[in-house]
């Protein structure tokens, strides 16, 4: 073997040496070089897979965030409406009792005009015979004063009869 | 102490209807009476006692006080027929023309009872039934 190098023209001693070189290169790349960069990447590959991770579950409860907002704002929507609702239900029925005060007050000042229009003709109903009676008693008085004579005598002798009738 | 008006009143009518007294003697218990009205500080109400007093004498009497009113001065013959049906001896008369009446009579006996048969009347009455 060593004969058929030597046929070749390569000298064994030097490969020797060259492979010795070779595995202390590769000694000192391998524990200098190749370990450490593999350590560099596989933290770097963790830290990723953390990152990949820490994102998915960050989606997930965003997702979740996004689905209670939803949900509150569905809720918020119903309780509005809720309260639409009422307020319309709630307006009506103080619509109602506007309107049904409005229409007592109506009718109270109504009544009460009548009343005051009654209490104003019966008034001056009272004025009118008042006046009458005062204008008729006026023209009788003068009708008598004309000729008073007769009725004096009548009435005076209606006085005696009644005088005797009831000895006063 | 003081007194009612009354009481003044009885007190003169009874002094005064005492048996029979002469002018002088009259006199006499008025000019007294006025004092005592004086002293008591009640000649003020004079009017009233001397009315009372009247009222008082009368009724003892048996008489009364008789307010005639009218319109106007009646003819003599109705007046005597009315005064004859309604007077007798010591009633007290008093007349009064009142031309509110328009006609006829009224009489007040004692202040009290009235006798109305004036045209006032008659109109008032009608218009209290037409009302």
């Amino acid at each position: 073997m060593i004969e058929l190098f030597e046929k070749l023209g390569i000298e064994v001693g030097l490969i020797i040496g060259q492979a010795f070189n070779f595995f202390l290169l590769l000694i000192v790349v391998t524990f200098f070089v190749y370990k450490p960069l593999l350590r560099v990447i596989k933290e770097r590959r963790r830290e990723i897979e953390i990152g990949l991770e820490k994102a998915k579950e960050a989606e997930i409860r965003l997702s979740e965030i996004d689905k209670i907002g939803k949900e509150k704002l569905k809720r918020a929507e119903e309780e509005a409406s809720h309260i639409l609702k009422d307020s319309e239900v709630k307006a009506k029925l103080i619509e109602q009792e506007v309107r049904k005060r409005s229409e007592e007050k109506y009718r109270e000042l109504l009544e009460e005009a009548q009343r005051q229009l009654k209490k104003q003709l019966e008034e001056n109903e009272k004025i009118v015979f008042a006046e009458s009676a005062s204008l008729i008693r006026k023209i009788i008085m003068k009708t008598v004063e004309i000729e008073p004579g007769e009725i004096d005598e009548a009435l005076v002798n209606k006085a005696i009869q009644v005088i005797k009738k009831e000895s006063l | 102490m003081k007194r009612k008006i009354k009481e003044y009143a009885i007190a003169l009518g009874k002094v005064i209807l005492e048996d029979k007294r002469g002018e002088k003697e009259i006199k006499k218990i008025a000019d007294n009476f006025i004092r005592l009205l004086i002293r008591d500080r009640q000649l003020k109400n004079i009017r009233k006692i001397l009315d009372l007093t009247e009222d008082f004498i009368l009724r003892q009497k048996g008489n009364k006080k008789v307010l005639i009113e009218t319109a106007r001065e009646l003819n003599p013959s109705l007046k005597r027929n009315l005064l004859k049906s309604l007077l007798k001896d010591g009633d007290l008369l008093r007349e009064k023309i009142n031309c509110q009446l328009g006609a006829g009579v009224r009489v007040t006996i004692d202040g009290k009872k009235q006798l109305d048969l004036s045209l006032d009347r008659k109109i008032r009455e009608l218009f209290v039934n037409i009302n």
